[in-house]
């Protein structure tokens, strides 16, 4: 920080914030308040004389009348977001005065017609990291936090959770309902998925078969394979439903009553209300009265589960009001946001919850805590979903259960990861194909194992050694599975187990390069084209998911491509960024993924670049055996390696500054605090579902020291933000 | 007039208020455009599993040479491969496409919805496919409708058996993340095609008439909850509530259409119920055809087979096509390519039998055929593993359709070669000729062609 932050005081930034709209955007608050900065910190590059990037803030002025004057404010705005402007090496303003500027830029845009667009563009998971991650860790904000009040869509895998279906086996399913969310990573963001159209009539579609499959009994023709080949089967409807739609003529009353009272309970998670419950026994009458009672229990049934309460989640705060104006949720809504904050199911499913909810206890941060503390501590089961192929994928998975298999928490590492989308990277070059299903299995073994050890949780995830696939390893592990067996097996059959596992095991080598998630072969692959390294994307996933930082948007009209020379190394052909208009943005993140040239683009650790002269092409798979006798018979080429790389902006000393390879980055990395606030920031939006606001700075602070006081552990973190402010109160 | 991609993805966006609309715009847009014959377009595709066999689909007497020039043909000239006999009557009004790629939309055995949307996305849409697109362009009260033997369900279903329910074939999209369900089910796809106007034991008419109870019973309900929440959130509820009033106007359509869907529809009989794998194709064949003359929909996709297929009806009980993929022979002792020929011939004959169909009707100077193209591919290009370096294609009618498509041969050179083109141009040019959205290239470009000019639509059978 500069000496000069102390010329605005801060009384006059509170004067800002208070002072209305007319006020803040006036000539006086202008020249008063903004002015000053700008001599202070744009005007030496920007100024009429030296009109740096042929931009001139010296008579810019506040007429945003002026359509001239809108467009250059809104590139300043831009610059200051992205913390682009000052230079790095330039005096820098606070983030106070970065903020006041920011603040009565957007306050002149919005009187400009452009208001809509700024808050709309705030609320997408890509500009989360605009909000000023200084002012949000500095102590500085005092805002009690909330969170607006709120409609949420169903998540597909809430949807999955209702059991609308009976359950059958071999059945292939699908999902109609999607996230149509452009992001990448976190996206069940509360504000950007709503029930649309085709949402509606997939939902229909797939609930009129759900509900017609189980209005009668059926026969089912027999199995083809399996264990019950050419056996019969017999599939039985549901009873509560067959008491309707076989009646000859009026069903009985209660059995309306029932079907109403079960089905909803099912599809919005909760007891239908008595004030509700005549209207539903009112449209089932009329259904069966006119449409007969298969026809009419149908569309009932429709009515109930496509109603807005079964597609979308309330969080309207509908509990107590405080002294700040805002509103509590109600314990109904606490018991849907913690059941959907760590498992897909309702409240209704989980017992710890329904027991609060059901003696009264849910309706203070007291006791909202009891009921986190206990479902950590109860744990989940594995879930299946990436179930590793390879035996000892399998293992890495079979650890305990705990709290890190909760399906919300195990889907928060596979979004900010990004790993489960190495399956789908298609690769051009050359080598063996990529085993999926292990590929995502055991990168989710070891999340889950380093969450459930919840000993310096980040630190781990960043530079742990388990994430090279060792033989010792493997052996290892195939000896303590031995062990266990041998309590339940005979020892014969542990032992030719065994003797398989070290014979199947000959083929691994012993890697100690890799440390942490970044060197994991998913997290390498998914961040890679389909035939060499991206520097590119590997960078501008570390400053944005680890430095809380923000990459310019790729300016229109800029083709940016690399040269696809082939007997040039890919360092090589990134010379072309260097030139100065394409530096200025690469520099933000080029250095930090250009570390990563430690591997192959297939994820392999690598000691060198060769390139084979008859291939053309550089060699991506060769064991150390294969490039002596290349080199030796003059068939290989070896070419400059350079691994080296910089980390810039976290302000950290130690941190900041060169790195040699991929192993140096993630240590310094993981040593770094702003490293730490980021994923901080991130868990925020994830459970949040929403991107934070300055206000929520009290939620940010004391989730980390949360994490901090007790050694880095995951659960305090979740313990804290599910008890924050921002989570429980509305407004 | 072009509509460019902004204006297009507005109409797509607009929601259910732009559903209704979508139709009279682009009446406007056609009326704009000089476009004065007002007959829909339609379009049929028929996507096979396990690839087509290039030379199989290739008239007798043809030499592709060194592959290194484009060949252009008249198919009167040449005797149809045995497999195509069927399309004899036609072959003044089809084309044979050969020669393009779609090498960079992988997929395990299949392609997916990359096959029609030119991306690789083997598992979730990444972007609308042209079917889809087409759809949007020629509207109707079904916007599109697809009919698949088998895929992920997405109601509720017993894995092994027949299916009977709406699935994912993952073939098409309406846009990213947004996938079209199928019908697997012959019954329920005509209950829902034809039901609003006929008296049936169930999904009938009285059924219909309860949606109208259903719609009003949703939107009293999202109404409600609307009343106790903010001006933004309101919003979201506006998008469901306009899904319950486009669900109205498409049954609104249906009520005016009624005399024309009772007049059309097709007779129920026990063949929408049979488990006969040859029968449930030929049954979605035929209400194929009723649809379309009926006016229900102008784009259906028909998922052809899957590799779990088994063609018991032609002897393999115990063969899947996957099997016949891996060189099985099968039960009644034929080897893989005489296998794939008797499937080949099994779909083409379909093909004739829908296309006879559609010639049998007048409308305007020509026949419904006239402005019905039948588009028949695979979703995995040229083989049972494939590369994807060719993807043949087999036109059948659409003489209406402003395309060069009627009685040719074409083939582009082979992949890499100067002069090669990919699929994505050969889509790209069927959307400009329907006043879709002007792209330079429809999909991702393939990387290995970078050296190759492939903007814009095919020259040779854009008019």
């Amino acid at each position: 920080m500069t000496g000069h932050s102390t010329i605005i005081p801060t009384i006059l930034i509170a004067a800002f914030l208070s002072i209305g709209k007319a006020d803040a955007t006036g000539d006086a608050f202008f020249k008063q308040g903004i002015v000053p900065l700008l001599e202070a910190n744009c005007l030496a590059c920007h100024d009429d004389e030296t009109q740096k990037g042929k931009v001139s803030l010296d008579t810019i002025g506040s007429d945003f009348t002026n359509g001239d004057t809108v467009a250059l404010w809104e590139r300043v705005l831009e610059q200051l977001e992205i913390g682009t402007m000052p230079p790095e090496k330039k005096r820098q303003p606070s983030a106070a005065e970065r903020e006041q500027i920011v603040r009565w830029i957007k306050e002149g845009l919005t009187l400009a017609g452009k208001g809509f667009e700024l808050e709309s563009r705030m609320l997408l998971p890509e500009f989360g990291n605009r909000v000023s991650h200084e002012l949000l860790f500095d102590g500085s904000i005092i805002t009690a936090p909330f969170t607006p009040a709120r409609l949420w869509r169903m998540s597909p895998h809430i949807y999955g959770g209702k059991r609308y279906q009976q359950i059958l086996r071999g059945g292939i399913e699908a999902q109609p309902v999607s996230y149509k969310s452009k992001s990448n990573g976190l996206r069940d963001y509360a504000d950007q998925e709503i029930m649309d159209e085709s949402g509606f009539l997939a939902l229909q579609l797939a609930l009129s078969d759900i509900i017609a499959n189980q209005m009668h009994d059926r026969e089912l023709a027999p199995m083809t394979y399996g264990p019950d080949k050419g056996k019969s089967i017999h599939l039985a409807g549901k009873e509560s439903f067959k008491v309707i739609s076989e009646a000859e003529g009026q069903p009985p009353r209660e059995a309306l009553e029932r079907v109403i009272r079960e089905e909803f309970e099912r599809a919005c998670g909760r007891p239908i209300s008595e004030a509700e419950f005549p209207k539903y026994l009112a449209f089932m009458e009329r259904n069966l009265a006119e449409g007969g009672n298969e026809a009419g229990l149908k569309t009932t049934l429709l009515g109930i589960y496509l109603s807005s309460e079964a597609v979308y989640r309330l969080e309207l705060g509908r509990g107590p009001d405080d002294e700040h104006g805002r509103r509590l949720l109600s314990p109904q809504e606490i018991a849907f946001a913690l059941s959907y904050a760590l498992t897909d199911s309702p409240p209704t499913a989980n017992p710890i919850i329904q027991k609060a909810y059901g003696e009264g206890k849910l309706s203070n941060k007291t006791e909202v805590e009891k009921v986190v503390r206990a479902m950590i501590a109860a744990g989940a089961p594995p879930i299946r979903k990436h179930f590793p192929a390879s035996a000892f994928h399998r293992m890495i998975q079979e650890g305990e259960h705990g709290f890190a298999y909760y399906p919300r928490i195990v889907r928060f590492f596979e979004e900010f990861f990004l790993y489960p989308r190495a399956e789908g990277t298609f690769k051009d070059s050359p080598g063996p194909g990529m085993g999926g299903r292990a590929l995502i299995g055991a990168p989710q073994g070891h999340i889950a194992a380093i969450v459930n050890e919840d000993k310096q949780v980040f630190e781990e995830l960043l530079t742990s050694s388990r994430f090279n696939n060792s033989r010792t390893q493997l052996l290892k592990m195939v000896d303590e599975r031995h062990a266990k067996k041998l309590k339940f097996q005979p020892k014969e059959k542990a032992d030719a187990w065994r003797t398989d596992m070290i014979k199947k095991s000959k083929s691994l080598t012993d890697d100690t390069f890799r440390a942490g998630m970044l060197h994991d072969l998913s997290w390498l692959l998914t961040h890679s084209t389909n035939d060499a390294n991206d520097p590119v994307h590997r960078g501008i996933w570390v400053r944005t998911h680890l430095l809380a930082g923000n990459v310019p948007a790729l300016p229109i009209g800029v083709d940016a491509k690399i040269p696809e020379d082939h007997d040039k190394t890919l360092r090589q052909r990134f010379e072309v960024t260097k030139a100065h208009e394409c530096w200025k943005c690469h520099k933000h993140f080029e250095p930090l993924g250009m570390p990563f040239e430690s591997f192959t683009d297939r994820g392999w650790v690598r000691t060198g670049m060769y390139y084979s002269k008859k291939q053309k092409r550089f060699e991506t798979m060769l064991t150390p055996d294969k490039i002596k006798l290349g080199l030796e018979k003059d068939e290989l080429v070896e070419f400059p390696f350079d691994t080296s790389g910089k980390i810039t902006g976290t302000g950290e000393r130690g941190i900041d500054g060169p790195v040699k390879d991929a192993h140096d980055l993630v240590h310094k990395l993981a040593k770094s605090t702003r490293v730490r606030q980021s994923i901080i920031r991130h868990c925020f939006r994830y459970w949040m579902g929403r991107n934070e606001m300055l206000s929520d700075s009290k939620t940010l602070i004391a989730a980390e020291k949360a994490y901090l006081d007790r050694g880095g552990k995951f659960s305090e973190l979740l313990v804290s933000l599910l008890t924050s402010d921002s989570f429980l109160y509305r407004k | 007039m072009m509509t460019n991609r902004r204006n297009f993805t507005k109409g797509i966006t607009l929601g259910a208020s732009g559903a209704v609309l979508m139709p009279l715009l682009r009446q406007m847009e056609a009326h704009a455009a000089g476009r004065s014959d007002g007959f829909p377009k339609r379009f049929v595709f028929v996507i096979k599993s396990s690839g087509i066999t290039p030379a199989a689909i290739r008239p007798e007497g043809i030499d592709i040479g060194d592959d290194d020039n484009l060949l252009d043909l008249k198919l009167t000239d040449h005797q149809l491969p045995p497999t195509l006999r069927s399309l004899d009557p036609f072959k003044e009004e089809m084309m044979i496409l050969e020669g393009l790629s779609g090498a960079n939309f992988g997929g395990n055995h299949s392609s997916y919805y990359g096959a029609l949307s030119c991306h690789h996305s083997p598992e979730k849409p990444a972007a609308a496919t042209l079917d889809c697109l087409l759809g949007q362009l020629n509207p109707a009260p079904f916007r599109n409708y697809g009919f698949a033997p088998n895929g992920h369900s997405i109601g509720n279903n017993y894995g092994p058996i027949v299916q009977d329910t709406a699935v994912f074939p993952k073939i098409s999209a309406y846009g990213q993340n947004s996938p079209m369900p199928y019908q697997a089910s012959a019954e329920k796809a005509f209950r829902e095609l034809f039901g609003s106007a006929l008296d049936l034991k169930t999904g009938g008419k009285k059924e219909f008439a309860l949606q109208t109870n259903l719609l009003d019973f949703l939107s009293e309900d999202t109404k409600r909850l609307a009343k106790q929440i903010s001006p933004e959130e309101r919003e979201k509820l506006e998008h469901y509530l306009s899904a319950f009033e486009s669900v109205r106007a498409r049954n609104n359509q249906l009520v005016v259409m009624q005399e024309k869907i009772r007049k059309n529809a097709p007779e129920f009989t026990s063949q929408y119920s049979s488990t006969v794998f040859t029968d449930r194709v030929s049954t979605f064949f035929d209400l194929t055809s009723a649809a379309l003359i009926t006016g229900l929909t102008n784009v259906i996709s028909i998922r052809a087979d899957w590799l779990s297929a088994k063609y018991a009806a032609f002897g393999f009980k115990n063969t899947s096509v996957h099997d016949i993929g891996h060189n099985k022979v099968t039960d009644n002792g034929l080897k893989s390519a005489e296998a794939r020929d008797v499937i080949r011939k099994f779909q083409i004959e379909q093909i004739a039998k829908l296309a006879a169909k559609l010639k049998a009707v007048p409308e305007g100077d020509g026949t419904m055929l006239d402005n019905t193209m039948i588009i028949y591919l695979s979703d995995t290009g040229e083989a049972h593993h494939s590369r994807r370096k060719e993807w043949p294609f087999i036109v059948v009618g659409g003489r209406g359709h402003k395309l060069k498509t009627a009685g040719r041969y074409l083939r582009y050179p082979k992949y890499g070669s100067s002069g090669h083109k990919t699929i994505g141009n050969w889509y790209n040019t069927i959307l400009q000729a329907n006043n879709g959205p002007a792209e330079n290239h429809f999909g991702q470009l393939d990387n290995q062609l970078k050296d190759l000019d492939l903007r814009g639509p095919l020259a040779e059978i854009a008019i």
